[in-house]
């Protein structure tokens, strides 16, 4: 048994429908209830596999253009992001490139990126082509996959595929670097380590500076 | 703590449940049911009855699947909000907790969902009356206090605490010269000495072991009672680090006076819930701990949030300006230097939340201080936030021990 603690950001433009993928997951988990009180805006998704517990914080990132500035302070120390655009709209998906640039250069490797083509219940208003799209998630190292939070499409699977690639980086020998229980060899908490989270916000490591 | 965590895999009543009852199980995980497990601290001494088991299994029903179930026991169960009730006991309506909720996936990916419980909802008498330690959630100083005070030994326990305190400000008599790093520094230093002396009481140290949420929960309650005894010395310490900064926020607020709601793009109908949560923000001077302070941010965002339903960060971040220039309080970098640098316990499992809050209210100050709300007139408000604010950003960064400050923000 390990838990592996992830912190996730949601990016993307405004409308694209960022909020409402993760609350249609948790109304149909019951995260809505038993999660935080502030809003869409924040919430713990919690995934055992395998008897493993993934932890996932997901943070939703402001999208409007004048506090783009500030957009830092949400993704620094994050493991995976959630690069959300809306398949009617070819706009939201172009501005996808110009977060991937600022998270390259301001994060580095070892992020973990899922690009996410939502609403893709309205194929007829289709502006972005599914290979497009595929061919772009490549070039960049990303998963790709269609969401619709109207019929549940994909949803699931997002959260699974961090999940389970989350567990995977933990294996990694040099990603374990935190061990919090009090019975290391049965039990550990490991945050991930990559050059992403070396950067990583006071909410993970700071027990090192502890007692333990 | 306000979220209660545990490991399902080690809860006696889970592992009944998938042991013992396997082809109840496996219809369960089939048919998409949802179990249900009461926190390991509220389970009976006695072997768990097939009614016990049965009771907590949860069938959705057709018409309201995410609402309204039945357990294998046949009685109606509602949720609404954290809350089940079993709808069935008309005299006697039994509403229980959900503390959090997991979705287990097993080898063949197959996947259900795990609802843990504060105590176990079949009410029957001899379960019911039977949960006898009831569940420790910190929300204040005096909350701390009492955990310290039941757990750790009584008053000894405290006054071993006083006196590091009192040793720690006799040796450090003039914290107003530190940076930033060495305040943080000499504090961990403090709560990690105050964590090993509170766990060399034998029996918090047994228990401890045994149990992740009562160590998270004392480490918490160490802190707490450590930062409130040396808060007014630290503070002096913190704002005079951040007083150049501060200085320089508070003259764009004084210009900022003026400031309504529709400057901010924010919905209308949050106006009257705004002002109640000024009222609470304004009392986060008054906390002398990062629990304390915390409490208060989270409350201020939730009367908003209750309001308005659904808040993203795009609507967030412009409450949040509102609040912190409406406050009138002369020192917010120094009040959210204390949060980001002096939460030292922060493992636990709520504390994502936490961070969440204190991000989007460091997105809040450092926008206002950039100058950006000025609006057009400060065209070139976006490299101020990068170079103005950089020394105390990158104070903070190194003092939290990021690599290189620079390209942080």
């Amino acid at each position: 048994m390990k838990i592996v603690g992830a912190k996730v950001v949601v990016l993307g433009s405004q409308g694209v429908g960022k909020t409402s993928l993760v609350t249609r997951y948790e109304t149909k988990t019951f995260s809505r209830n038993t999660s935080s009180t502030i809003g869409a805006s924040f919430s713990h998704i919690v995934i055992v596999i395998n008897g493993n517990k993934v932890r996932m914080q997901v943070w939703d990132t402001a999208g409007q253009e004048r506090f783009r500035s500030m957009a830092p302070m949400y993704y620094r120390g994050a493991h995976a992001a959630l690069l959300v655009f809306d398949i009617t709209k070819l706009q939201t998906f172009n501005d996808i490139q110009t977060w991937v640039h600022e998270l390259s250069s301001r994060v580095g490797e070892g992020l973990m990126l899922v690009l996410v083509g939502n609403k893709c219940d309205l194929d007829q208003r289709r502006e972005v082509a599914r290979d497009v799209a595929q061919q772009y998630a490549a070039s960049i190292g990303a998963i790709f996959l269609e969401t619709s939070a109207m019929d549940e499409t994909g949803i699931d699977e997002m959260f699974e595929i961090i999940a389970t690639e989350m567990l995977r980086k933990s294996d990694d020998v040099d990603s374990m670097v935190h061990v919090y229980s009090p019975e290391p060899a049965t039990k550990s908490t490991i945050v991930l380590n990559n050059s992403a989270s070396s950067l990583n916000d006071s909410s993970l490591p700071q027990a090192q500076n502890s007692c333990c | 703590m306000e979220r209660y965590d545990e490991d399902l895999n080690e809860n006696s009543f889970f592992q009944v449940l998938r042991g013992e009852y396997v082809e109840v199980f496996e219809r369960a995980v089939e048919a998409g049911w949802i179990l249900c497990v009461p926190r390991a601290g509220a389970l009976p001494k006695y072997a768990l009855a097939q009614d016990d088991i049965l009771g907590h299994i949860l069938v959705p029903s057709d018409e309201l699947p995410e609402t309204h179930f039945r357990t294998l026991t046949d009685r109606g169960v509602v949720v609404k909000g954290n809350l089940l009730t079993l709808e069935n006991e008309v005299s006697n309506p039994h509403s229980v907790h959900i503390l959090f909720d997991e979705v287990f996936y097993d080898e063949d990916m197959r996947k259900y969902k795990v609802l843990c419980l504060e105590d176990p909802l079949y009410a029957s008498h001899a379960l019911a009356s039977s949960s006898s330690c009831d569940l420790v959630m910190l929300f204040s100083l005096r909350d701390c206090i009492d955990l310290l005070w039941t757990e750790g030994g009584g008053e000894e326990a405290l006054k071993r605490l006083d006196s590091l305190v009192q040793q720690f400000l006799d040796k450090n008599p003039n914290l107003e010269e530190e940076t930033l790093q060495n305040l943080r520094d000499l504090v961990s230093e403090l709560f990690s000495e105050a964590i090993q002396v509170t766990l060399s009481d034998h029996r918090l140290k047994h228990k401890t072991k045994e149990d992740q949420y009562l160590l998270d929960s004392i480490k918490l309650s160490v802190e707490t009672y450590l930062l409130h005894g040396i808060y007014k010395k630290l503070m002096k310490g913190i704002t005079a680090c951040t007083s150049g900064d501060d200085a320089r926020l508070n003259r764009i607020i004084r210009n900022l006076s003026d400031l309504q709601v529709r400057d901010l793009d924010i919905d209308p109908k949050l106006s009257s819930s705004l002002t109640k949560s000024k009222f609470e923000i304004v009392n986060i001077e008054g906390y002398s701990t990062p629990l304390g302070k915390l409490g208060c941010l989270k409350r201020a965002i939730s009367i908003v949030v209750s309001q308005g339903g659904v808040v993203s960060s795009d609507e967030l971040l412009p409450i949040l300006m509102f609040l912190v220039v409406k406050s009138n309080l002369p020192n917010w970098f120094a009040h959210l230097s204390f949060l980001k640098l002096f939460r030292f316990s922060a493992a636990g499992a709520d504390s994502g939340e936490q961070s969440f809050n204190i991000s989007s209210l460091e997105a809040a100050i450092q926008h206002i201080s950039s100058g950006a709300l000025f609006g057009n007139t400060s065209p070139e408000a976006d490299c101020m936030l990068q170079v103005e604010s950089n020394s105390l950003a990158q104070s903070m960064e190194e003092a939290l021990g990021y690599n290189g400050g620079n390209e942080l923000l």
